[in-house]
């Protein structure tokens, strides 16, 4: 029981340290919990993750399938089905959306608070034009501004997200643009509000190579510009390196490792974080490419121990008696596992 | 109609064609397809794959690379003969095999195809078992021939032979994958098709059924053709590459060469938007160059060079001569203005802006 009031004082101590200058925090998870009740049992995808984004941040979650990453967005963004238990705190600008009424936490989403999905298509209404929905939801979030001055808006977003001749493009509907072109459109919605975090779930996960590369860059950019946080989701560890300042690993509900890009992605201190780099294909790769043996556990019955335990190498007899202590690695660096050690102490 | 097989060459493939193990198993020779469309309410042609001419080498991987809308997919189609080509030839161990209708069965059965979504390539209501059993069946095999050879390919591919009895949803992703893997070699073949067939799976998993692929086609000397967008899984597997843009191959190569020093200026923007794993080796903060990065439309591509449009090294010519294959260095086919006779100067300039 020691152990765990340690490793939530720690949690919270970190976030504090990140979020001690108030306005810098554009988001601040605590202790979310996402449980998806049912019938045949209940099924806990976010259990416990706490983690501070702030403005012109952007945090990358990585992980598997089932990993929990996208229930948590959706969680933040409040668009899970009603028979969802969620706990915890979801703090914008100190207000907790969890707390908000439904009517005022409607009025934040896309206000404050936007989402970019995968898909383009399914983001954007097939039967209206670009400029109905993009004016739509620039006049939802300006209220008494005129057709004119949202139109001429629309244009400005558009140029933003630099789709060539905006103008036309705003007469386009969504099948008459390419996947990135959409992509674009959807980025230009989810900015139109000037929210404070955008959130994005494998935002460019349906694009080609080529598109991709300029989607990522475009999505930092843009979101630096708006000075929002940005919170992305993604299997893809290339994407959370191009995009990301700081990542974090989810398996089976928790965060077991986070710190800036570069140290979780090249110097990773959690096994699991080390067996998805190892799993990637890399240019010009001769050896077999290492799997991680397994599966992900089910979150109805979840191991004892490390949730990981089962797959990991390195895994000791305590790894299956008692959960992972979240240790320090590196300053502004943790890994929910018993056997990673400070680099800087050890060494 | 033509008759299906005919032999072309006096020279049979026969015992000693393992001796040769670089002999094409598959030839394509100037393969088209072409589809009708509506455009705005017009009748128009979709050029989705035009003239393209591969050789596949026995117990080899060949790479197909692309952008969506390039016809990797359409190809691989017509390859395992799911579309009929609209002309062009194919040889398959040396015999001509008929690419613009029906094929007989003998030839079916030794081209089998592994798609990308492993869930709704099965039949959710037939067990692994009859999922796996189905083409034996097809082929009129007896039910002790079926069970044997079922139970042989499922462990073939790593999945317990108890799992005969259980349901797609069963499965996880991975497993499916597995047990499309074992359908398609049920009847034996000598050419898989596999069409983006690790995309949808988790890196971890892709790493488990590429290991797997990898096994297989030493252990049963099987011939690949691996499409993908993932650059780096199809120079990892992949002996041999062609980049297709636009229903054309505009490079091929081995796997090496063409990622080493790759020719194309399309296969260098290729090559150059990978992400990498390091965030302090990538580009990121610098300003994003302009430039369209939209692929052109395949019902009216460009004239000349298909990739003109989004080339950084256009010239007069290539909107106006289609650029031929040149061997740009041996066994390495590039089809780029760039590279043909009187434009040599330019070879240096393209490889100083690749690197």
């Amino acid at each position: 029981m020691s152990t765990t009031t340690g490793v939530r004082e720690r949690v919270e101590s970190m976030s504090r340290g990140d979020s001690s200058s108030e306005t810098m925090a554009s988001l601040e998870v605590r202790d979310l919990i996402t449980e998806f009740r049912g019938r045949r049992g209940h099924v806990r995808a976010v259990n416990g993750v706490s983690f501070t984004v702030p403005r012109g941040g952007v945090l990358a979650v990585i992980g598997e399938s089932g990993s929990g990453k996208s229930a948590m967005l959706r969680s933040i963004i409040g668009i899970n089905p009603p028979s969802t238990l969620i706990e915890g705190n979801i703090l914008l600008q100190g207000k907790d959306l969890l707390k908000m009424s439904q009517r005022d936490r409607r009025r934040a989403r896309g206000r404050d608070i936007s989402m970019v999905f995968q898909d383009p298509l399914t983001a954007l209404d097939p039967v209206y034009t670009v400029e109905r929905q993009l004016v739509e939801t620039i006049k939802k979030h300006h209220e008494g501004i005129s057709n004119a001055d949202a139109r001429s808006r629309a244009i400005g977003l558009l140029e933003l997200v630099q789709i060539p001749s905006p103008g036309a493009r705003l007469k386009a509907y969504p099948s008459e643009l390419s996947g990135g072109m959409r992509q674009r459109v959807v980025i230009a919605m989810a900015i139109a509000g000037r929210p404070q975090v955008i959130l994005a779930d494998e935002p460019t996960t349906a694009l080609d190579v080529t598109v991709q590369a300029r989607i990522v860059r475009l999505f930092r950019q843009i979101q630096r510009e708006v000075d929002a946080g940005l919170v992305v989701v993604t299997h893809d560890l290339g994407v959370a390196a191009e995009l990301a300042d700081e990542v974090a690993v989810m398996y089976a509900g928790r965060f077991v490792e986070h710190g800036s890009a570069t140290q979780v992605l090249t110097t990773p201190s959690h096994p699991y974080t080390e067996g998805l780099i190892e799993a990637n294909v890399r240019a010009g790769q001769d050896r077999r490419p290492r799997a991680i043996p397994g599966a992900p556990p089910s979150l109805k019955r979840l191991p004892a121990g490390c949730a990981f335990a089962p797959r990991c190498a390195y895994a000791i007899a305590d790894c299956w008696s008692a959960p992972a202590p979240i240790r320090d690695t590196a300053t502004h660096h943790w890994s929910r596992c018993l056997l990673a050690s400070n680099a800087a102490t050890s060494s | 109609m033509p008759e299906a097989i005919t032999s072309v060459q006096a020279e049979q493939p026969g015992e000693n064609g393992n001796s040769l193990p670089k002999r094409p198993l598959l030839e394509l020779i100037d393969i088209s397809k072409e589809f009708d469309v509506r455009d705005n309410g017009r009748r128009a042609t979709l050029s989705a794959v035009n003239e393209v001419s591969l050789k596949v080498r026995t117990g080899r991987t060949l790479g197909i690379v692309g952008e969506s809308g390039c016809g990797k997919s359409t190809l691989a189609r017509v390859i395992v003969g799911l579309h009929a080509a609209s002309s062009g030839e194919m040889l398959f161990e040396n015999r001509q095999i008929e690419t613009t209708g029906r094929r007989p069965r003998k030839i079916v059965e030794q081209m089998q195809m592994v798609f990308q979504d492993p869930s709704s390539a099965l039949n959710p209501r037939a067990t692994v078992g009859e999922s796996i059993g189905f083409p034996l069946r097809v082929q009129g095999a007896s039910k002790k021939e079926i069970d044997a050879r079922v139970k042989q390919v499922i462990t073939d591919v790593g999945l317990p032979a108890s799992y005969v009895g259980n349901y797609p949803h069963q499965l996880s992703g991975g497993q499916r994958q597995r047990v499309n893997i074992a359908r398609a070699l049920a009847l034996q073949p000598k050419l898989v098709v596999l069409d983006e067939a690790v995309s949808a799976l988790d890196k971890s998993i892709q790493a488990q059924v590429l290991n797997l692929l990898a096994d297989l086609q030493r252990d049963y000397q099987l011939t690949y053709v691996f499409i993908s967008h993932d650059l780096n899984v199809v120079e990892y597997i992949s002996d041999e590459v062609a980049v297709m843009y636009l229903g054309q191959v505009v490079e091929e190569g081995s796997a090496k060469a063409l990622y080493e020093n790759p020719r194309h200026p399309y296969t260098q923007l290729l090559l150059s938007s990978i992400p990498t794993l390091d965030p302090a080796q990538s580009n990121r903060d610098e300003p994003i160059g302009a430039g369209d990065s939209e692929i052109p439309s395949p019902i009216s591509p460009p004239s000349g060079c298909r990739f003109r449009t989004r080339c950084p090294f256009v010239m007069d010519i290539c909107s106006e001569v289609l650029p031929p294959r040149v061997e740009a260095a041996p066994e390495h086919i590039v089809a780029c203005h760039l590279y043909s006779e009187g434009a040599e100067r330019n070879d240096g300039a393209v490889a100083a802006a690749a690197s």
